[in-house]
């Protein structure tokens, strides 16, 4: 642990990380950082390739300006540093030794390649919690294997099920699988310091991003060994007992989700639909003298023809939204009690009152800009803070107040390190 | 060997459905002790929900149950009654740990809210999860991970452009707000441990779904864009697609993303003339071609097997099977990684958990034991947790308050 004093009461605030990660890992040490750690964002003398990820300020491509940069290196000091350079790899075993844990995502083995990987940086400091951030981990038949985000989909199941079943399948058009990856770098670091805390015994948390993002496969898993069947992609489209019922609907400005069932929970959503719906429409008679609540699955079983009044229902349902927006759907939901929810745009998520009334999104300070809107804290703690981080740093900006001011690396030696571009 | 990370932890695992009990999961592999709240009178909605084990139908007999709850002892408690409400009470008491996931004001009206908690317990760490957070208009809003993946913006961001959105597979958001929670949750833990304070956490699904978002976010507030779905496609790389291969329903994905690496792709499909056209020089002819592009590629993909075809193109090429559950048990790598783990379960025999997706190197994550039967651990739990008689218990059980079903009813 760290001693030095923090002016957070984060719950990690004596904790200080040192983030190596590129684009693929940077949400862990934002987690991590929120809670109140001390995170250290080590970059090349280049900076960080992942700020050459859009989308950028004002659409301005600059290295400054990755708005993916801003979001997930903010509250990070920023240092620059040559970790191939003798001299840097002496600075940075310096850095471990007063740092409670390192996160990388660098290629597997590259890090003991030059010579800094865990034994080397667990014979500096024995309780350092080291976690690796990777496509499909630290060893293996794949580990060598290219592995960006579309790859990480298809390989880890979630492709398989998502999509038009006529068309080929699809993965979730912006990036989900480091992300997945990076969350779960983040719980095994905080478990990694909980146990070192204790015990003094420090270890390498090795994360495959694969085998996070499966874990959205939910239930998926294991229908082979149960059921010995794979369960398939069905679309805008979901089956039970044998019978289709849509899931997506248009509204008159874009689309709402709701999943049609009988049953107790299911059939009060359907009653509380007729009830909006009989005030302005007409309701077909089949449709209302069903007992959908008696409608679950044991019943459509036992009666498989019934199970085509969904199909029916999804037919009207088609034609009634489409007389409303989004909010007013909702907002009739909400007051009825109908199980449903919008197909939200960012735009439309930026707006919501929920996340306004919970105060979710907060103003970032950029020197010469107006202050930037941010997605805010994502937990309330009664007791520690959860803090909104300054805005993410420039290239090398803290190299002063962490080589000089907390290292004490001399004046001279500092001028000479930026002059060889060791930092 | 160390031993585990959460070893001496008690953990009161009020929750159901998601994002709680997989919580409460990550502490248990880890060496928590964790007792899982049950009842067949208000049962959790993932044991009436596939796979059964068989295809039967039976509470004790689903594995979307059983995956999220293993390594855990089960007290089977009907809430409805006092006595099983004054049990659940004395089990906080015992707790260093109390998950929740009810609709906000449920915990309180049994007597159980953080207040009623640490009145005598200041030290516990409780966390309350659900769809929209504690506090604001829509606390109260039901509802469950796939309405919520919709909510938080990720349906609108799925399928193809000439389309309307489709739905990710499952309750998504479940499965990115479980580790802000775990996250949080170990935090507070640590701040406990030297500081001997506990604390209430308050984690809504929604506001940890839209963390993922935060870059587009930011692009909407500062330059006012929106971004949508569009297939399989990236601004940055071509050819990026799933492309078909031999069989039924078989595909590959293949992502190029460096023109150097196209020329290395050319090699791969043996130089195909096609390849050769100025329409495919360089990524933004290839971007303004896409549609084409991908009609002579997977021309080409589709004589091959597609796992074949993956370990042709590695490691020079991004490539990989568009893997189907059944897929995943004969993965390489996940087999490397000792990714599925059989447990015994008691009345489904031996099936197989989702395993840890971390290699901790010092204190492996160790799956203790499959999951419970409704209530199966109650005797075991009283007696050991709550030092109760048998007399006691067999009172409980007899009123209705505690249940017990399994190998030990």
């Amino acid at each position: 642990m760290n001693a030095q004093s923090s002016d957070t009461t984060g719950a990690l605030s004596p904790y200080k990380i040192l983030d190596l990660t590129d684009h693929r890992g940077w949400l862990a040490g934002k987690m991590l950082g929120d809670l109140g750690a001390t995170i250290i964002k080590l970059e090349p003398v280049d900076g960080d390739p992942g700020r050459h990820r859009g989308p950028f300020f004002k659409d301005k491509v600059d290295s400054d300006n990755s708005l993916k940069w801003w979001f997930f290196n903010q509250g990070k000091k920023g240092i620059s540093l040559d970790l191939e350079s003798e001299q840097g790899k002496a600075l940075f075993k310096q850095l471990v030794a007063d740092a409670d844990a390192v996160i990388e995502s660098f290629e597997p083995g590259w890090l003991d390649s030059i010579g800094l990987g865990y034994k080397a940086l667990e014979a500096v400091n024995s309780k350092i919690v080291m976690t690796s951030i990777t496509a499909f981990g630290q060893g293996g038949p794949h580990a060598g294997f290219k592995g960006p985000d579309l790859i990480l989909s298809a390989l880890c199941g979630t492709m398989y099920l998502c999509g038009d079943p006529e068309r080929p399948p699809v993965r979730i058009s912006i990036p989900q699988g480091y992300m997945h990856g990076a969350a779960e770098g983040a719980v095994s670091t905080t478990m990694g310091l909980y146990h070192a805390r204790s015990t003094g015994i420090g270890q390498h948390a090795d994360i495959s991003s694969q085998l996070a993002c499966s874990r959205a496969l939910m239930n998926a898993t294991p229908f082979p060994k149960l059921e010995n069947r794979s369960l398939q992609r069905t679309g805008i489209w979901t089956e039970s007992v044998g019978s289709f019922r849509r899931v997506i609907y248009p509204a008159k400005d874009g689309f709402i989700t709701m999943m049609i069932n009988g049953g107790m929970l299911g059939g009060k959503s359907i009653e509380a639909i007729f009830e909006w719906a009989g005030e302005t429409v007409e309701i077909p008679e089949k449709l209302l003298n069903t007992d959908w609540q008696g409608l679950d699955a044991a019943a459509i079983i036992q009666d498989p023809a019934k199970g085509l009044l969904f199909t029916e229902l999804s037919e009207w349902l088609m034609d009634f939204y489409p007389n409303f927006d989004k909010e007013t759907i909702y907002a009739e939901a909400l007051k009825r009690r109908i199980l449903l929810a919008p197909v939200s745009t960012i735009a439309d998520i930026c707006e919501d009152e929920q996340l306004i009334a919970r105060e979710y999104f907060v103003d970032v300070e950029h020197e010469g800009n107006d202050a930037v809107t941010y997605p805010g804290v994502w937990a309330k703690m009664s007791e520690t803070e959860i803090r909104v981080g300054a805005r993410a740093p420039h290239v090398g900006e803290h190299n002063r107040a962490i080589f000089v001011d907390e290292m004490g690396v001399s004046e001279v030696e500092f001028e000479r390190l930026v002059e060889t571009r060791i930092i | 060997m160390a031993d585990l990370i959460f070893k001496g932890l008690k953990v009161w695992d009020m929750s159901w459905v998601g994002v709680g009990p997989l919580t409460a999961r990550y502490l248990a592999d880890n060496g928590a002790t964790v007792i899982r709240m049950d009842s067949s009178k208000r049962v959790d909605i993932l044991r009436i929900s596939p796979p059964f084990q068989d295809g039967k139908p039976g509470f004790n007999n689903s594995m979307f149950y059983g995956d999220f709850n293993c390594s855990k002892l089960g007290l089977g408690l009907d809430m409805a009654t006092d006595e099983a409400r004054e049990v659940a009470r004395e089990m906080a008491q015992w707790a260093d740990v109390v998950l929740e996931s009810f609709t906000p004001g449920n915990m309180a009206k049994w007597g159980l809210s953080y207040e009623d908690i640490s009145k005598d317990n200041p030290g516990v760490v409780m966390l309350s999860t659900c769809m929209q957070g504690q506090t604001g208009p829509r606390a109260h809003y039901p509802g469950f991970g796939n309405l919520m993946a919709s909510n938080s913006g990720y349906y609108e961001i799925t399928g193809w452009a000439d389309a309307e959105p489709v739905p990710v597979y499952g309750a998504y958001t479940d499965f990115i707000a479980h580790r802000f929670t775990t996250t949080a949750l170990i935090a507070a833990l640590d701040h406990k441990a030297r500081t001997g304070q506990g604390q209430y956490l308050d984690v809504s699904q929604f506001e940890a779904a839209v963390q993922y978002f935060g870059p587009e976010v930011l692009d909407y507030t500062v330059n006012g864009n929106t971004p949508t779905r569009n297939g399989n496609a990236d601004p940055i790389a071509a050819p990026h697609a799933a492309y078909p291969c031999l069989g039924e329903d078989r595909w590959i994905a293949i992502a190029v993303e460096t023109d150097q690496e196209w020329r290395i792709f050319k090699e791969k499909m043996g130089n195909p003339a096609w390849a050769e056209s100025a329409k495919f020089a360089t990524l933004s002819t290839r971007k303004e071609n896409e549609d084409e592009l991908n009609q002579q590629v997977g021309a080409w993909t589709s004589a091959w097997n597609d796992k074949e075809l993956q370990y042709f193109l590695q490691p020079d090429i991004a490539a990989g099977s568009v893997q189907d559950q059944f897929d995943l048990y004969e993965d390489a790598q996940t087999l490397y990684r000792g990714y599925f783990v059989d447990l015994e379960h008691s009345e489904m025999g031996k099936v197989p958990y989702n395993g840890s997706q971390t290699l901790f190197s010092k204190t492996p994550t160790t799956l203790s034991k499959a999951s419970p039967c409704v209530g199966e651990d109650s005797r075991q739990v009283l007696k050991e947790c709550l030092g109760f008689s048998d007399q006691k218990i067999d009172g409980l059980v007899a009123s209705g308050a505690v249940e017990i079903t399994g190998p030990n009813a």
